[in-house]
């Protein structure tokens, strides 16, 4: 006699979670802690698949082998889908292992990125969306894109903006949307357009989830010092190859040399193994120095938290020195990012 | 009636669809579908008629159908207008 499933279920407890890490590490996967909601299915007591959500990334989604094909995934991306809409989620991602994407893409994900190692798809017309909604910034020519957190936007900014601009016919600043970041989109938007008004020939606009997001670099999510993903990497490299590239004209990706913080010099060098593939060229800007110091966010922000606003003044442009006195000093909010 | 708050209504099982509906200014309606080549045109109508006949006014709709009859698209459009308006 079988034994009724479950519906999808939240785990809470201990035993459950713990039940959870057993079934997903059976499937040669990671136990990733930092999720909104994990949920299961039981059959007779026994977790026999399970899923979570992390933000707008659907992962560990895990079916029992006697269990697959029996719909099971489909529930638990169905439920975890609809409290992530309650939670505010618009449109959700999936990154999984080549074998599993035509299941996924039975669901109605559609796949991004296609790389060796694993697939990235979304649910929903996102890409679509984020791509017309640029129809009008896009422009005939050979052109070039810098992405940047502007958190706050900095010198440094400003010099790889202007040096791309100097070799391209249009240079597009991308600001990723999400991250651990100080600023909220906004105000790192207009701060970049405020620090490269006086460049004609540079677009500046949000990048969406779809460049440094934390569907393409979970990484970026990570506490300092633990290493990214090769592959996240790459395929953040490759979704901006095969789609935001070729739709702006883009034949040129432009950043600065990371002599210090690993995560970004990897993400450099995954540009540079991946975008030869979609026909871009990667060019390495020197990155600016105030005397013998490199300018750097976390620079930036170290100065703010100690209400050093001598450091900061020497690290950022008028523009946004002008926006950054308007926030109290020594506020609570920079002291956090230190 | 407009949408005044994000929510969705329906499952991703074969046969059913998920409709996603939030604010927005004026009034968009993004459909896929499983069957996107064979019915799309149908899907849409079948929406267009229940939206109209709700008196939506604006807001997002997004539906993801897997292969879902028409009046399991009118329920489903209807719960999720309905959850979601006012």
């Amino acid at each position: 006699m079988s034994h009724p499933l479950s519906p999808p279920l939240p785990l809470i407890s201990r035993a459950d979670r713990d039940a959870a890490r057993r079934l997903v590490e059976s499937c040669d996967l990671r136990f990733l802690e930092n999720f909104d909601d994990l949920m299961g299915i039981f059959e007779d007591g026994r977790l026999v698949g399970c899923g979570a959500r992390a933000g707008r990334v659907l992962e560990m989604l895990v079916v029992s082998p006697e269990h697959r094909g029996g719909g099971l995934v489909g529930e638990i991306v169905g439920e975890l889908m609809r409290r992530g809409c309650e939670a505010g989620c618009t449109g959700f991602f999936i990154f999984t292992r080549p074998c599993t994407a035509p299941t996924f893409a039975r669901l109605g994900f559609k796949p991004l990125v296609e790389h060796e190692k694993a697939v990235l798809l979304e649910h929903g017309n996102g890409l679509l969306g984020y791509l017309r909604g640029r129809a009008a910034l896009a422009r005939s020519g050979s052109n070039g894109a810098v992405v940047i957190n502007a958190d706050p936007f900095s010198l440094g900014h400003q010099y790889l903006v202007e040096c791309a601009a100097a070799r391209t016919d249009t240079v597009y600043v991308l600001v990723p949307n999400e991250g651990r970041f100080v600023l909220p989109l906004a105000d790192r938007l207009e701060l970049a357009r405020r620090g490269t008004a006086h460049i004609p020939n540079a677009v500046v606009t949000d990048a969406g989830p779809y460049v440094l997001g934390p569907a393409t670099f979970p990484a970026y999510f990570l506490k300092p010092g633990d290493q990214p993903d090769q592959v996240a990497l790459e395929i953040d490299a490759d979704l901006f190859g095969r789609h935001i590239a070729p739709f702006l004209n883009i034949t040129t990706r432009i950043v600065g040399t990371e002599p210090l913080d690993p995560a970004t010099r990897s993400y450099n060098q995954a540009l540079f193994r991946r975008l030869s593939k979609w026909g871009l060229r990667l060019v390495e800007i020197e990155r600016k120095k105030i005397g013998d110091r490199w300018i750097n966010t976390a620079h930036v922000h170290n100065a703010l938290a100690r209400s050093d606003w001598r450091e900061v003044e020497a690290f950022v442009p008028p523009s946004t020195l002008a926006f950054l006195n308007t926030l109290k000093p020594g506020s609570a909010q920079w002291r956090a990012a230190a | 009636m407009r949408i005044h708050r994000k929510t969705q209504a329906g499952t991703m099982q074969s046969s059913d669809l998920i409709v996603f509906v939030e604010p927005a200014d004026t009034l968009e309606i993004d459909i896929e579908s499983t069957v996107q080549q064979q019915f799309g045109h149908l899907i849409r109508e079948r929406v267009d008629l229940v939206l109209g006949r709700l008196g939506l006014e604006s807001g997002r709709i997004m539906v993801s159908d897997r292969g879902a009859l028409d009046y399991a698209i009118e329920a489903r459009v209807e719960t999720a207008v309905r959850r979601g308006g006012a």
